[in-house]
């Protein structure tokens, strides 16, 4: 278990270090009466949590398969980027109607000197971590990664250079989510230096608010401002693989066209594209063929064409045509019709040629099926019942017939 | 403004995350209606829901976390409240309010984005307000007793949409759930299903919003109790005279007047200091926000964790991989299983793909139908199942892949293939643990996957699976 080395042992320290910087801040917050040392406090908090996530992240992306989870758990760093991001967003929400109650009701810095020693040692820490994290940029194992040692990427086989380095990037994502906290904390304990500073210079004593007091809160909103502004590109992104959107860079439309024109192929439908964690790919569609040899054929040119894509699983449903079920329809989607709210996209919906992904080749395969282009409509009752309604083998007898010709040809 | 109090500020202000809570969680609902693949996403938006309702436990964590920071800052310096009658009179208004609210969100219908947030917070209505109102009765524990009600029957998820398999039992279902089922799917389920699965997956982001009102209202109840408590057993300093207030922390005072003070009358006598009354009624509403906080994290925990392992790709708890793996594998005709996923999209939509091995596109097809059914059963209908067929002449290696991508693209698989193990040096094998074939094997105990000592190709049936072969042609 190389997992408790150096590089996550530092971390574990860095974690404890932040946790009892965060409770000092804190503390000497409400003590001072400081808003942007709270904010500040705040945005440690969320370092701490976005390290936390990182490190169970790594430790769960290395399960590659359990029982409770099929794909392994490499979707945690982005889950935990996500979380982590809301998070943050909902704290920066609280300081900034804090800041604005003070705004309207303005308050002195008390104790500036205290503020003051800690602003700056909280200063020393962001710049020791944001030190740290630059030197191990990479020390967190990517999600799919083997390896969780010093320098993962060196050791690959030098052919993949570029890969390499696309993998570098967006294998960052956990580690762009804590870089960022950094930053912020960073900048956040400048303001706080900077207000204190100026409270320990003019120290106003029992004088009412004068201009003082409206320092802390504005720098607390440009604070809070620039913190969410790199928080919402985080959320953006990691929302886009929660929510199985199909991944930046593949084009479904010519990914699809593609598809449809590899010969053998009668039609496409059921075509999904999704990301599991960054850079994983994963694609699953139903292809009508005629006769098995087409499958096969047509499948490795598929998956060809997937691979150019990027996308490098993918599980490809052969459906062979016959004259009962419509062309575009699939042909088994579930064993009975009454399924079909359950599907992942309802078959009753049909949707236009584009969407969906049900691509029909033009003029490739003369069949009865083309016919059924303008009936698609009452396409719907009817053939999904005929195959799965008979429970009986009658139905696998015919195919079986077809199958067995096809088989000579062989 | 009017009044200039800052309590009133911070608690419009509150009200305004509720606002946004209750966005979040429209723009989720409005979202998920798109059930239509578009290019940008090829399920459609069905998960938008469980974003909103992961995204509304988020905040409501966050809330719960600075509510308790100020706790423990009340702890450290505890106030009095003001007027203690006009907080009453807020309190209860908006524990008005937010029930209307729950009953609203209880019984849902469409959408259901009412406004439906009052004055719940419990620092709200605390200072600086004109004396006055008329006093209101109102029993908080009733309040509170229908509240835990009306919350665990909401936090029963309506499984009852998928089919062949046993409920499931989620969130604590304390009570009996079948009066007082979820927004009414006893009713609807056998006559329109669609309502059935949107009801199932719509609930978890219902769910979230619900949470969020009734964590004001239990702030309304928590306000309310302080407040009639404060009322009912403070004596406050009055006005004039000196008094002394033993709960306060003033070093100062502490030991001149703490001898005086003891002995004497509360009641003003001439010469005599006051005494503020029982000082654990300052630190009585730290006590409750605390409970607050602590019922609240309890109740979102369930949310949270329901839609983190949604978005996570793990099987449904309902479905156990082993025994469907083990049902397909014994079917005749199947010679391995391997890449076998399960995952859930949104609700009841439950997806599957699978690479079957079969020795012949002809005993595939026969085979096809009744792997499908098993997936049924499971209540798995979007199933793609992938046929491969051992390519002439391998014997060797029956468990793998026919099809896998090439060798370098094994880390950008969503699962390895055991032949680049030999390719990949550098990668350890305690992580590389699983080949296409090494998926059937169980994992009882542990959770990482050193799968060294495992043999590779556990198929048992190999030799018999090509005898029927032969005899089926």
């Amino acid at each position: 278990m190389g997992r408790y080395s150096g590089r996550s042992s530092r971390l574990i320290v860095m974690c404890v270090v932040s946790l009892a910087i965060f409770a000092t801040e804190i503390s000497v917050a409400y003590v001072g009466n400081s808003l942007s040392l709270a904010s500040d406090a705040f945005a440690v908090l969320s370092h701490l949590l976005s390290m936390i996530i990182g490190l169970f992240g790594v430790r769960f992306s290395r399960v590659r398969w359990h029982k409770a989870s099929t794909f392994g758990f490499c979707r945690a760093d982005v889950l935990g980027a996500f979380g982590n991001s809301v998070f943050a967003t909902a704290l920066m929400f609280s300081i900034f109607v804090e800041a604005i109650k003070r705004f309207i009701n303005p308050q002195k810095t008390e104790r500036a000197l205290l503020v003051l020693v800690i602003g700056v040692s909280g200063l020393g820490f962001n710049v020791l971590n944001y030190v740290i994290f630059m030197e191990c940029c990479y020390c967190h194992a990517p999600p799919g990664d083997a390896e969780t040692g010093d320098s993962p990427n060196d050791q690959k086989s030098p052919e993949e250079g570029s890969e390499k380095k696309k993998e570098k990037k967006s294998e960052a994502l956990n580690i762009r989510g804590v870089l960022l906290h950094v930053m912020g904390d960073a900048l956040g304990s400048v303001v706080v230096v900077v207000t204190a500073s100026i409270f320990y210079v003019h120290p106003l004593g029992n004088a009412p608010c004068n201009w003082q007091c409206y320092i802390d809160p504005s720098l607390t909103i440009v604070m809070v401002f620039i913190i969410l502004s790199s928080a919402f590109p985080l959320i953006k992104e990691t929302s886009t693989i929660l929510l199985q959107m199909v991944p930046k860079g593949v084009d479904m439309q010519l990914l699809t066209d593609r598809l449809a024109r590899v010969p053998g192929v009668s039609s496409l439908h059921e075509v999904h594209v999704w990301e599991l964690a960054s850079g994983k790919n994963i694609a699953t569609l139903h292809v009508k063929c005629q006769t098995p040899s087409d499958y096969q054929d047509a499948a490795h040119k598929m998956r060809k064409i997937f691979h150019e894509a990027g996308v490098h699983s993918v599980t490809i449903q052969p459906e062979y045509v016959d004259h009962k079920t419509s062309h575009l329809l699939c042909s088994s989607p579930c064993i009975s019709k009454t399924c079909d709210s359950h599907l992942c996209c309802s078959q009753r919906e049909l949707p236009r040629a584009e969407t969906n992904g049900y691509m029909e080749k033009s003029g490739s395969s003369p069949s009865a099926q083309h016919k059924d282009n303008g009936s698609r409509k009452s396409d719907v009752e009817i053939p999904m019942e005929d195959p799965v309604a008979e429970e009986s083998v009658k139905n696998c007898d015919v195919s079986d017939d077809k199958f067995h010709s096809g088989t000579t040809r062989f | 403004r009017v009044t200039s109090s800052l309590a009133m500020l911070s608690d419009s202000f509150h009200m305004l995350s509720d606002v946004m809570a209750l966005v979040v969680a429209l723009v989720a609902v409005r979202f998920a209606q798109r059930t239509r693949a578009t290019k940008k996403n090829t399920f459609g938006w069905v998960r938008a829901e469980v974003m909103g309702a992961l995204v509304n436990a988020v905040f409501l964590t966050a809330l719960c976390f600075t509510i308790l920071l100020e706790a423990i800052e009340r702890f450290t310096e505890p106030h009095e409240i003001q007027q203690p009658l006009v907080v009453i009179a807020v309190g209860v208004a908006g524990l008005i309010i937010n029930l209307l609210g729950l009953c609203l969100f209880n019984h849902h219908g469409v959408g259901g984005h009412g406004h439906a947030h009052g004055h719940g917070h419990s620092h709200g209505g605390r200072q600086q307000h004109p004396r006055g109102g008329p006093k209101a009765e109102q029993p908080p524990g009733d309040g509170e007793a229908a509240l835990h009600r009306e919350e665990t029957s909401t936090l029963v998820e309506n499984c009852s949409s998928s089919n062949g398999v046993g409920q499931e039992k989620l969130g604590d279902a304390k009570d009996d759930t079948s009066d007082v089922q979820v927004n009414g799917n006893a009713g609807h389920y056998p006559l329109d299903e669609e309502e059935v699965e949107e009801d199932s997956s719509a609930q978890l982001n219902m769910r979230g919003v619900f949470l969020h009102v009734f964590g004001d209202a239990l702030g309304s109840v928590i306000v309310v109790v302080n407040a009639l408590l404060f009322y009912g057993l403070w004596n406050p300093c009055p006005e004039d005279g000196p008094c002394f207030n033993p709960c306060v922390n003033n070093h100062c005072m502490e030991n001149a007047t703490l001898s005086q003070a003891l002995g004497r009358a509360n009641k003003s006598e001439p010469g005599s200091v006051t005494v503020a009354g029982p000082c654990w009624l300052l630190y009585l509403d730290p006590v409750l926000c605390l409970i607050m906080v602590c019922i609240l994290l309890y109740t979102t925990y369930p949310l949270l964790r329901e839609s983190a392992l949604i978005l996570l790709q793990t099987v449904p708890k309902q479905i156990d991989v082993h025994s469907l793996n083990s049902k397909l594998r014994t079917l005749e005709g199947v010679e391995a299983i391997h890449e076998l996923h399960i995952w859930q999209l949104a609700g009841s939509r439950i997806i599957g793909t699978a690479h079957i091995k079969c020795p012949d596109p002809s005993t595939y097809m026969m085979v096809a139908k009744r792997i499908k059914e098993i997936f049924h059963d499971e209540g798995i209908h979007a199933t793609t199942i992938q046929p491969e067929f051992a390519s002439v002449g391998s014997e060797s290696g029956r468990g793998k892949c026919e099809l896998p991508c090439r060798t370098q693209c094994a880390l950008k698989q969503c699962c390895g293939t055991r032949e680049d193990c030999t390719t990949k040096k550098t990668e350890k094998s305690s992580s590389l643990s699983i080949s296409c074939s090494e998926v059937v094997i169980e994992f009882p105990k542990t959770r990482r996957t050193k799968s060294e000592s495992i043999p590779s190709v556990k198929l048992e049936a190999n030799t018999d699976q090509n005898e029927q072969f032969e005899s089926s042609l």
